[in-house]
């Protein structure tokens, strides 16, 4: 017997903080998270699997159109032309769409019931399937310790999506703990929710695929699903099938030594180079840091602008279109002694003793009629989500400081410093 | 920081000079002399000092670079430090004895300078103080950034303004919607994308209806099909029966025919085949036996006139062989010839050859050295063997002597060196004290470091605001909490802020009623007084003169003259009523009239009012604001008795608990090192007291008791390398004399000479075996052993072409031999011709023959493959005659003739059944029936004409129903399409990810414009903040210097406005008049530039530390008044720190001197100092 089991599909939710520049390969972002889930569908099909698992958050919260039911509807039709069963369970996400239960999927995706645990079973493959769907988006209680007992002589296996205790920092939904679900006999937990794969166990096997499509920054390299075979004397064995559209990679430039600013773009390009070669011919969405105490601080620091334009530069060149920059994020260190700034008897000093202030106390510079003007143009949503951009503590404390770096550095360029 | 002495030892011109500058006061040093004596270079030579001889100097031409060298001692009050610089790009800091040391040994005394600030501020010449004055220019008039110059404040203007406008590239408040800003526009398209994704979404409704409108469609088309299929089916058979009916017919009148023909007897389908085949048979062969017949005949005649073959045939294996083997034949004869004279030739070498070893032996003795050359390999070796002892035998005799004359060498070098002890422990003494680092410029570096933190502290805490106390009171004194000064401050800043917005409100208010007052006084020419209130008063007064005509003249409770009286008015009572009533309706009357700007007088009238009471209400807030501002402030100097002075505001005082623990950081650091110091000092003398213990040890007879740790461990370790290096050498002469063997050299030759001996034993047997005199040496032995070998190989190819020559005469007496007996027995007459011609006209003979009896068994063959064809044709004709009879036995007739009428007839009859046939399965196979009948009872029901309309009817409603089938299945695929459509749709999402897209654009910018708004905010205050601090002393004091420098024809600087609103300088005339900058003479100028710069000098000297000022002819431009008047301020200058005055005025020099300088002479001639 062969299964699929994939979480966390999040269908048609945008992939953030991809900016498009000239050049940026557009058309291959577009609909990621459809192409990831036709990656499945397609493994589903070219393995000859029995039936597909969907562990939860089929859809995302924030879609307000029929579009993605439509488009899931089209590919359940084609795994049933297949001849391959779909077992689904909606997570928290699910929940809280009111549009998609208005909308019935063809006869071979069995949706679990929310009002209590449902088993499936199947006496051909010997397989039972139990599950139970979030009613509302927030289940604090233990949906799993209600789940049936496993059928005798049945490969048994539970689809559940919670936050298993102590795994993630995923919002704390259906929590439940490892030991209840090794207690319940069965062979195999599907799990959903937690964003990044995990093998929890492998007696039973208790498993988060994680999501099949990264969609932020933070979510980096391969995202999969997972082939679980079992043989006649039932044997588990899982196997990852790579699922990502666009995989998200974070590559650190270690600046150290670098005397100027072209050093530092020599590195980029030798990092791009090794990286487009484990790309597979994909697009890859490219976070790049640059790091280190460096002699190019001041020149890297006095126009972030332009390192990102070079970086993109780069990727365009030795990227043959496949690299997206995502964000360039200049984190040298100078090799500047702040404390001797702090006693200099001139201007900068008091740029030094201005800014240490402000360290102190960062939410002040709000009351600055320039920042504040910006404030209120700014919508609420340029502060939510993965990159989220707050005007709080942390991001002012950021910015102080990179302030003074981009100060120090201009300083420096002028040599006033 | 003063210079005491500047030595000039290679540097420009000067060689070996040095200028002494002992400490006076005032420190005040004028040095004279020519142009070119060296003034320029001795300004340069100073800032190279301080900060390192540039890599392009002119002041390398009296010396290599290599070789320039300047020195100086300088002093700073309590300690003293010689040094020399030379070129280069590092390390060229030496201390006296040419030993390099660190550019960190001159920072204590040089402080915050560095060479950039040394030259614009202290090591001025005219053009450099001019410099500095244009840039005032340059700045536009910013004071500030003149003034400041050396700070980089001009630079920091021009940043600041880059900041600025590098942020509002990337945002504005204020800017349109079409702005191209970035995040301006970012923030538009995703307002523009958000509302395409609402627009664009797809709704559960529409969904639904397109869902319901296809399975409609469906359903039409599904009808319509299935009825278009059953008329389809029923057209099908109607035509099918209107297609049989012909062929019925047709099949009637067959049955007809048929029965007719029913007599004629029935032949094979093919008769007329056969009896044609037969009858051409027949004559074919009858013709074929006729022809074969006369071809044999002519054969057989041909074969009687060919040639016999005779006795040819029993020797033609023989002639064919002999004809093959005589072109050898020949070519044998040849090479016999060829052959002989080669084995001469070979004789006739070997000869030559032997007579040039042997010259009187027969070369028949070669054969009895054939044993003695066998061992030719054992010869040659012993050759090579007595050339190798030779040469073995003569290094051995070499090798010996060398190793003598080795021996005694070293024997003498050895007692040269005396026994040294083992230096272990004192290197390990030593690396042990290194370990420390450089303690004395390390425990210099931490004293130094003490005395200037404690200074600084001490400094910053006298020039601390609002505190006289001493260092300690400061450290003990208790202040507020950080967190309780920003309470204030913000509670500080919302009452400052709430006075501002009421005062300005109270401002607005006051405005707005004058405002409404001039309108009111607008209004006043139309409606005069015919305001509502006058008009009340006016009815108010008309009404109470009523009241007291009819008290006085109807109620009787008043007497007229009380009326009049309490009227008030002089006119007479009635009269005045009259009038009031008059006056009454007129105003009434007016304002009908003008009703519209009555209507505005009254509003204002009742505004203005309205905004007397807020300005009350304002007035009173405030009121109560200062009462709280008082409360305010007499808590917050609560919170800071212990100061002992009032505290200035939160904000202030929250930059002064900063500076208080700047100041309290720089004690503990002081602190901190000077127990490092303590440590660092109390480990250095341990380790010298170690080192000095390890050096008695070692043999050091010198006493260093009172020597520092550096000088120790310089001594130690030389000392300590002395002896390894001595040690070392010894041991190295015991090693090299180990090695040297002089017996083993005496044996190696011994040895040589032994072999030399046996070699000669065994060589004088070979020798003599070889028939050569004993005398010969190896060289001639190995000579005939080659010739020998020569000769040899001659007399092998001699032989080999004897043997040869032998079996080419055998072959050829054999080959004559076969031909002599074949010629015998076939033609006798051909034994007198040469061998080879006779085997030639033999073998020409014997192919003539050949060919003959070939063509006679070509033609016998032939012959009887014809007998055999003879024989086939009779068959052939046999069995055609059978074939006729039995086709004429069928169809029961007599001849050819009768045969050939049945054959007729019966094809006839055959042919109609066929038809018959073919036409009846025709139908069945059409119909699909089993038989023909039932495609006959079928179509018995209908006739002909009726069938054909009912198909024409049946077509055009199937027409009909066909045109409804695919309109309906075009709407059903229109559809399908849609909803397919539907199911790929992806704008909604789309637009989704383009408004992350735009989130995504504008994040980044906003970080940036963030990053260049904080950064500009901070500079902005920051140069605020400096020049609040700074510029005002500084510009005060440049201020009375200007005055003082211009003899007070300007009376001091003031700062004014250009007329873009920027702060320019401006000079203050004697007349109060003010003039700017650029409107001064040269003269005056240069006044102002120096009474700037030493303004500037003498806040570096008070706030930071004495510096040596050196001024280089920078009164070209003054009178001797002027020039008198700067000379006096430099001299007071030269109170605080010292001054170098360089110029080749000799009346400058006696101005200077007069002001209290020392003069020091260049000399020209020499460059000596006088």
């Amino acid at each position: 017997m062969k299964f699929i089991h994939c979480a966390d599909i999040h269908l048609d939710t945008p992939l953030q903080g991809l900016a498009q520049y000239p050049g940026a390969p557009v058309t291959e972002i577009r609909n990621a998270t459809r192409r990831a889930f036709e990656r499945v569908l397609d493994a589903a099909v070219s393995e000859r699997a029995d039936f597909l698992v969907v562990a939860g958050d089929l859809y995302d919260t924030g879609l307000k159109s029929f579009e993605s039911a439509l488009f899931f509807n089209k590919q359940m039709a084609r795994l049933k032309d297949a001849g391959i069963d779909v077992y689904l369970v909606y997570g928290n996400h699910d929940a809280a769409s009111k549009l998609i239960k208005q909308l019935r999927p063809p006869g071979n995706v069995h949706i679990f019931r929310s009002s209590e645990p449902q088993t499936f079973s199947n006496d051909e493959l010997r397989v039972a399937i139990h599950g139970q769907s979030f009613a509302t988006p927030e289940i604090v209680e233990d949906l799993a310790a209600k789940y049936p007992p496993p059928i005798s002589g049945f490969f048994n296996i539970g689809v559940l999506h919670t936050n298993l205790t102590g795994v993630s920092e995923h919002a704390n939904y259906a929590p439940c703990s490892l030991e209840t679900l090794k207690n319940k006999g069965y062979q195999y937990w599907a799990l959903g929710h937690v964003h990044k794969r995990q093998i929890l166990c492998t007696d039973p096997y208790i498993v988060y695929p994680g999501n099949i499509q990264g969609r932020h920054g933070k979510e980096q390299g391969e995202k999969t699903c997972e082939l679980v075979t079992v043989d006649d004397a039932g044997t588990v064995s899982v196997k990852t099938i790579a699922t990502s559209v666009v995989p998200w990679v974070e590559a650190e430039i270690d600046a150290s030594g670098c005397q100027t600013a072209d050093d530092v773009y020599e590195r980029i390009r030798t990092t791009l180079g090794g990286l487009l070669s484990e790309g597979k011919e994909r697009v890859i969405a490219l976070r790049l840091r640059i790091l280190g105490t460096t002699d190019a601080h001041t020149e890297l620091n006095r126009d972030p602008e332009q390192v990102r334009n070079e970086a993109i530069s780069i990727a365009n060149e030795c990227g043959n279109g496949l690299l997206w920059v995502e964000r360039v994020q200049v984190a040298t260190l100078p090799s500047i002694d702040r404390q001797a700034l702090l006693k200099r008897d001139d201007p900068i000093g008091e740029v030094a003793r201005i800014v240490a202030g402000l360290r102190h106390d960062p939410t002040s510079v709000t009351a600055w009629d320039t920042i504040a003007e910006l404030q209120k143009k700014l919508p609420s949503e340029i502060g939510e989500g993965a990159d989220a951009l707050k005007l709080d503590v942390a991001t002012l404390s950021t910015a102080v400081e990179e302030a003074e770096g981009l100060l120090l550095a201009r300083l420096s360029a002028s040599e006033a410093l | 920081m003063r210079i005491d002495r500047i030595d000039l030892i290679r540097f420009g011109h000067f060689v070996n000079n040095g200028i002494d500058l002992p400490a006076k006061k005032p420190d005040y040093y004028l040095i004279y002399g020519d142009n070119e004596v060296g003034k320029s270079t001795l300004l340069r030579g100073i800032s190279a000092l301080f900060f390192g001889v540039p890599n392009r100097t002119p002041d390398v031409h009296s010396c290599k670079a290599s070789e320039l060298r300047l020195g100086a001692t300088i002093s700073d009050g309590e300690r003293s430090f010689s040094f020399r610089r030379r070129k280069g790009t590092s390390g060229t800091l030496l201390n006296v004895n040419e030993g390099q040391i660190q550019e960190a040994a001159l920072s204590p005394f040089l402080r915050e300078l560095d060479r950039e600030r040394f030259e614009q501020f202290f090591g001025l010449n005219h053009e450099r103080l001019r410099e500095g004055g244009e840039e005032l220019l340059r700045g536009k008039g910013d004071i500030g950034s003149a003034l400041f110059q050396a700070a980089g404040l001009l630079d920091l203007r021009n940043l600041l303004d880059e900041l600025n406008a590098e942020a509002g590239e990337l945002f504005s408040a204020t800017s349109r919607a079409n702005s191209t800003k970035p995040i301006n526009c970012g923030l538009q398209e995703y307002k523009q994308a958000k509302s395409e994704v609402v627009r664009l979404a797809i709704s559960g409704k529409a969904v639904k209806d397109k869902q319901a409108e296809l399975e409609t469609a469906k359903e039409n088309v599904d009808k319509l099909k299935a009825e278009s299929q059953s008329r389809q089916q029923e057209l099908v058979r109607l035509r099918r029966i209107a297609s049989n009916k012909p062929d019925l017919a047709r099949l009637e009148e067959l049955r007809t025919e048929l029965s007719a023909l029913e007599l004629v007897p029935a032949l094979p389908a093919d008769s007329r085949k056969q009896r044609d085949e037969a009858a051409a048979a027949l004559a074919a062969a009858t013709s074929q036996i006729e022809t074969l017949t006369a071809d044999i005949v002519q054969r057989k005649e041909r074969i009687k006139n060919l040639p016999a073959s005779s006795s040819f045939k029993t020797h033609e294996k023989e002639v064919e062989e002999l004809n093959t083997e005589t072109s050898a034949y020949t070519h044998s004869v040849a090479d016999r010839v060829k052959r002989t004279g080669e084995q001469n030739e070979a004789i006739q070498r070997a000869e030559a050859d032997w007579k040039g070893i042997w010259p009187h032996r027969p070369i028949s003795d070669a054969e009895t050295l054939r044993t003695v050359y066998s061992r030719k390999a054992e010869v040659l070796a012993m050759i090579t063997e007595h050339a190798r002892l030779s040469t073995a035998a003569a290094a051995a005799e070499e090798q010996l002597r060398s190793a003598t004359e080795e021996r005694e060498r070293l024997q003498e070098e050895l007692a040269g060196h005396p026994v040294r002890p083992d230096p272990a422990n004192l290197i390990a003494t030593i690396e042990q004290a290194k370990s420390l680092g450089d303690t004395g410029h390390a425990m210099a570096k931490l004293k130094s470091d003490v005395e200037r933190l404690t200074a600084d502290a001490t400094r910053d805490q006298r020039t601390l605001r609002c505190w006289s106390g001493t260092l300690q009171e400061l450290e003990t004194l208790r202040t507020p909490l950080l967190t309780t000064i920003d309470q204030y401050a913000r509670d500080w800043d919302a009452a400052a802020s709430s006075r501002r917005d009421l005062k300005a409100r109270l401002s607005s208010v006051a405005e707005m009623i004058s405002a409404k007052h001039r309108d009111l006084h607008r209004l006043a020419a139309q409606v005069g007084k015919a305001g509502e209130n006058e008009l009340t008063e006016i009815r108010a007064r008309r009404d109470q003169l009523w009241q007291l005509i009819r008290a006085s003249a109807f109620e009787k409770s008043l007497s007229p003259e009380d009326a009049q009286k309490q009227s008030g008015s002089s006119e007479q009572l009635p009269g005045a009523f009259t009038e009031h009533l008059r006056r009454a309706d007129q105003t009434a009357d007016l304002r009908f009239a003008n009703a519209k700007e009555v209507a505005i007088h009254d509003q204002l009238v009742k505004e203005i009012d309205s905004a007397r009471l807020e300005q009350q209400r304002i007035e009173r807030e405030l009121e109560r604001m200062e009462s709280e501002d008082d409360g305010l402030r007499q808590r917050w100097a609560g919170e800071w008795h212990a100061l002992g002075s009032a505290p200035l505001s939160p904000s202030e005082m929250k930059e002064w608990m900063q500076a208080r623990k700047a100041i309290l950081d720089r004690l503990q650091q002081a602190r901190e090192k000077e127990n490092d110091h303590h440590l660092l000092q109390e480990r250095a003398s341990n380790a010298a007291a170690q080192i000095s213990a390890r050096l008695t040890e070692c043999g050091s007879e010198t006493k260093r008791e009172n020597e520092s740790l550096s000088v120790l461990l310089r001594v130690a370790d030389g000392f300590a390398k002395e002896i390894a290096e001595q040690r070392r050498a010894v041991n190295d002469i015991h090693r090299r004399l180990q090695s040297l063997s002089l017996e083993k050299c005496q044996q190696r030759l011994d040895e040589c000479r032994a072999r030399l001996l046996d070699w000669s034993r065994k060589w004088s047997p070979l020798v003599t075996a070889l028939l050569l005199p004993e005398a010969s040496t190896p060289d001639q032995v190995a000579e005939a052993v080659a010739l020998l070998e020569k000769v040899y190989g001659n007399l092998q190819i001699a032989n080999d072409k004897q043997y040869r020559v032998r079996r080419i005469g055998e072959n050829i007496e054999l080959f004559e031999k076969r031909v002599s007996q074949v010629v015998s027995a076939i033609d006798a007459s051909l034994s007198a011709m040469p061998p080879g011609m006779a085997v030639k006209e033999l073998h020409s003979r014997l192919v003539e023959i050949g060919k003959a009896d070939t063509e006679r068994a070509t033609l016998e063959a032939q012959n009887a493959r014809d007998e055999t064809s003879i024989a086939n044709c009779r068959s052939r004709l046999q069995t055609a005659s059978g074939v006729l009879s039995r086709l004429r036995e069928l169809a029961n007739c007599e001849d050819d003739q009768q045969l050939e009428a049945a054959i007729t007839s019966a094809e006839a009859k055959s042919e109609k059944q066929e038809e018959y046939d073919r036409i009846a399965l025709g139908l069945i196979q059409r119909n699909a029936v089993p038989e023909v009948k039932q495609v006959e009872e079928e179509a018995s029901g209908y006739e002909l004409d009726l069938l054909n309309s009912e198909v024409v009817a049946s077509e055009e409603r199937l027409k009909t129903l066909q045109d409804e089938f695919f309109n309906a299945g075009s709407r059903h695929r229109e559809l399908t399409t849609e909803f397919e459509r539907l199911q790929a749709s992806d704008e909604s999402t789309f637009q989704a990810q383009k408004v992350e897209d735009a989130l995504a654009r504008v994040r980044p910018a906003v970080g940036q414009y963030l990053r260049l708004r904080l950064a500009s905010e901070v500079l902005q205050r920051a140069i605020e903040s400096y020049r609040d601090k700074h510029q005002g002393p500084v510009l005060k004091r440049a201020s009375e210097l200007f005055s003082i420098l211009t003899l007070g024809d300007h009376c001091g600087l003031t700062t004014g406005f250009s007329d873009d609103d920027k702060p320019v300088m401006v000079a203050i005339r004697k007349n109060r008049e003010q003039v700017t900058v650029d409107g001064l003479s040269d003269g005056t100028r240069d006044q102002l530039y120096l009474a700037l710069r030493l303004a500037a000098i003498e806040h570096h000297v008070k706030t930071v530390a004495p510096c040596p000022v050196i001024f280089d002819d920078i009164l070209i431009n003054s009178d001797d008044s002027r020039a008198s008047a700067a000379l006096q301020v430099i001299s007071e200058l030269a109170k605080r720190t010292q001054v170098l005055f360089f110029t080749h005025h000799r009346r400058l020099a006696e101005l200077g001197m007069k002001a209290g300088a020392q003069i020091i002479e260049l000399d020209s001639a020499t460059a000596a100092i006088a």
